[in-house]
Formats: C-alpha cells, structure tokens, sequence
C-alpha cells in the first residue's frame, strides 16, 4: 500500500482517499462476501468500512499497517451488518447441477451445500479468523495483530470453526447412510 | 492445534470463489458521502498501541474511574470537594438523592476497536460492551451474583442509560437495562431456565469479569474489579 496515500488521505485528501478506495475496495469486498455470505450485506459492510477507514484515518498512527488496520475496520463492519440484519437468511441461489459438488486437486468431492450450512452456523468472530487465514494467507500472528486479539485467542478461535467444518462435513456425510437405514 | 490437511484444501478451496470485484457503485456512493462525513482528529489512543501494558492500562482506567467518581459526588454533593458540603434542596422540596458511590470500583476499561457497542462517551471510561474473544466452550453459567453485579454498576453509574440500546438489541425484546435486568433475574431465578439464545457465564473464578453470550454468539462483556 502506498504509504504516501495513506498520509495524504489521513489529513483529509479526498481525491487521494478515493485512490485508496479503489486500491483497497475489491479485497475488502471480497473479504466481506466470504464472511457474510451474502451479496447485499458484503457491499453495505464495504461501504461502512471504507466510510469508517476514511473517517478513523487520523488515528492510524503507523501508515505502514494499514491494510491490517483496514481488515479491523471491515470486520467491525461485518459485524455491524450481520447484527442490523438479523434475518441471515440463507442466501439462495439457484445452482447448475454441476456446481453443486466442489472438487479440489486431491480429487476430493465435497458437496458445497455442506460447507456453507457448516461456515453459516459459525459466528462473525470465527468466520472472520477462518476467512483471513484461508483465505489471505495471513498468520494467526498477523489476524491477531489486525483484530487486536492475543494470539492464543486466534488460534482458538481458528480450530474451534475448522472443528465445527469438519463436524458439519461429517455429519451431512453420515445422513444419508441414516436415512437409507430407516 | 490439530490440523486437517484435506479440509484445509477444501476451505481455501471453496473460499477462493465467489465475488471479488466491488461494484462501482459501492465507491461512487462512499465517495459521495466524505465530506459529509467528518474526520476523527486524533485525540484518543492511536489504534493499536500495544506498547500500552497491562498495568498502564489498569492505571488509565484506574484514573479514568477517578474521575467519574469524583465528578458523580461532586455532581451529587456540590461543595463536598473542594469545600464544605451543602444541602441541596430539589425544585420539588425533597432531598435530593445522592448518588450512591460505587460498591465495587469499575476500574477496568480496555479501549477495544472490536468493540460490538460501544457506550456513549459519559461512561465509555468505566465500562465497556465488547467482544469476547475467549472460547465459550470453556465458561460457566454464573449464579445470581453477577446480577448483583449488573445492578451494582447501574446504581454507581447511572443507570447505565447509555446501554439500554444495546440491551435492547442483545436481548430482542428489552427496551433497556431495567428491562434486561428484569430479564436476567428471571432467567437466574432458581428453577428458572436461561432464555433460548440467551446464556450468561462467567469466565474467571474472581469476581473480575462477567461475560453475557446473547443470541447469534454475540456477547457483551462487563469488566469490573480492580486487581
């Protein structure tokens, strides 16, 4: 991240702000949608995020962790949205047959249903942790830091959500085998 | 940490789909809004200062507590600092009541970014509404004590008014902390069973923390008890 911009932002350059936004605003959307699940809320959460970074700029003592920062701010915003939104509906969307299943390099099939009722059930907090380790490669060090959690509290809070995934894999998998048996 | 190889390439499998761009209208709208949308000057802690330890922490807080309870009983008793407390007589004729000092100090106050609601700014330097973050698999439902605790710190802070919306929120149906209140004493009557989706524990063996886990996992956490 350009550190110039950060300064330039934190003492209210709009335009430089807005360059910010555009450099910033794909990852934190994409980030958001992994958590909320849901298209509506991962743009509102963005929009209060960006809202929240340009607003709370001044008090980024370092620019040089910003990004960290800026992660902070998105998850307060997921937060935010998942509360005002209660309903965390499931987020229906009609599926080709063939996009059902979710095939990795190990050839392992994995019906994705099973992993967005497992990742639905965890809270904001863990989907958070799960989302920023998986997905952005970032370490249980680094989440912490971001989050401004102890490291031990990461690293809880990470294997307790892979525990509940893994726990939802299982029991979806055992389900048919019950219901053949009844 | 026990780690699941084949289900780590199923997560980061299936988290690497989905959305990415940010649809311009998101940014078009948020660059609509700066400038009505004013900057926090700095004036509070910098994000993050981890260099502030534990004990400089409790020290702040501690000061901040001072504060609050100076400015209660000077607020309550005009005169008492500073000079000679005198009567004070209501519009109505009837004493007016002295606001009871604190039963236990609140002296715990960690600044948290996370912080799910935070309190209005009279009492954001005595008691925090924040995140946990420990695992709740690990805590214990706690007993009419920590009532007594809530109670404790409504009387010693006013009415924690700046809380009822939150309560509101955290309990569904509450309109404020008389009503949460209400809601906790009849969830910890004896026989009573905790409401569905309302759960209240609490984490440490001490008196120092109290902990409430509400519906969606969400939970507020009261501090109190100086070390």
């Amino acid at each position: 991240m350009d550190r110039d911009l950060v300064v330039q932002a934190q003492h209210g350059d709009e335009e430089a702000f807005g360059r910010l936004a555009v450099a910033i605003g794909d990852r934190l959307h994409t980030v958001a949608h992994r958590i909320l699940r849901d298209t509506d809320l991962a743009e509102d959460a963005t929009q209060q995020a960006l809202l929240a970074i340009w607003r709370d700029l001044p008090g980024l003592r370092d620019p040089t962790r910003f990004e960290a920062w800026s992660y902070r701010l998105l998850v307060r915003a997921c937060y935010g949205e998942a509360r005002r939104d209660r309903r965390w509906a499931p987020n229906l969307a009609l599926l080709p047959d063939n996009d059902r299943v979710l095939s990795d390099s190990s050839g392992l099939i994995v019906d994705r249903d099973q992993l967005e009722r497992g990742f639905r059930r965890l809270s904001v907090d863990h989907r958070a942790v799960v989302v920023l380790h998986h997905y952005l490669d970032m370490s249980l060090d680094e989440i912490a830091e971001a989050l401004g959690v102890p490291p031990g509290t990461v690293r809880s809070r990470l294997h307790h959500a892979m525990r509940a995934l893994r726990a939802a894999l299982d029991a979806d998998a055992r389900q048919p085998a019950r219901e053949v048996a009844r | 940490m026990t780690t699941d190889p084949e289900l780590t390439r199923i997560v980061r499998s299936w988290l690497a789909e989905g959305v990415s761009d940010v649809p311009d209208r998101v940014l078009d709208s948020v660059m609509a809004e700066l400038p009505a949308t004013p900057q926090r000057r700095r004036w509070l802690p910098a994000w993050r200062d981890r260099s502030m330890n534990t004990y400089m922490r409790f020290a702040a807080a501690a000061i901040v507590v001072a504060v609050l309870v100076i400015g209660g009983i000077s607020v309550a008793r005009p005169g008492l600092i500073g000079g000679q407390a005198t009567p004070v007589t209501s519009p109505s004729g009837s004493p007016t009541k002295l606001l009871p000092l604190a039963p236990v100090a609140w002296c715990l106050y960690q600044e948290r970014d996370d912080v799910l609601a935070a309190p209005p700014e009279p009492y954001s330097g005595a008691l925090a509404a924040a995140v946990d973050r420990d695992d709740p698999t690990e805590w214990r439902r706690v007993g009419p004590e920590y009532l007594a605790l809530v109670r404790s710190a409504r009387s010693a802070l006013g009415g924690l008014a700046g809380l009822a919306p939150v309560a509101a929120e955290v309990t569904r149906e509450a309109s404020g902390v008389d009503a949460w209140i209400a809601a906790l004493e009849a969830s910890l009557a004896p026989g009573a069973g905790v409401a569905e989706g309302q759960r209240v524990y609490d984490a440490w063996e001490a008196w120092s923390a109290a902990r409430i886990d509400f519906i969606n996992a969400m939970r507020l956490n009261f501090e109190t008890a100086c070390p």
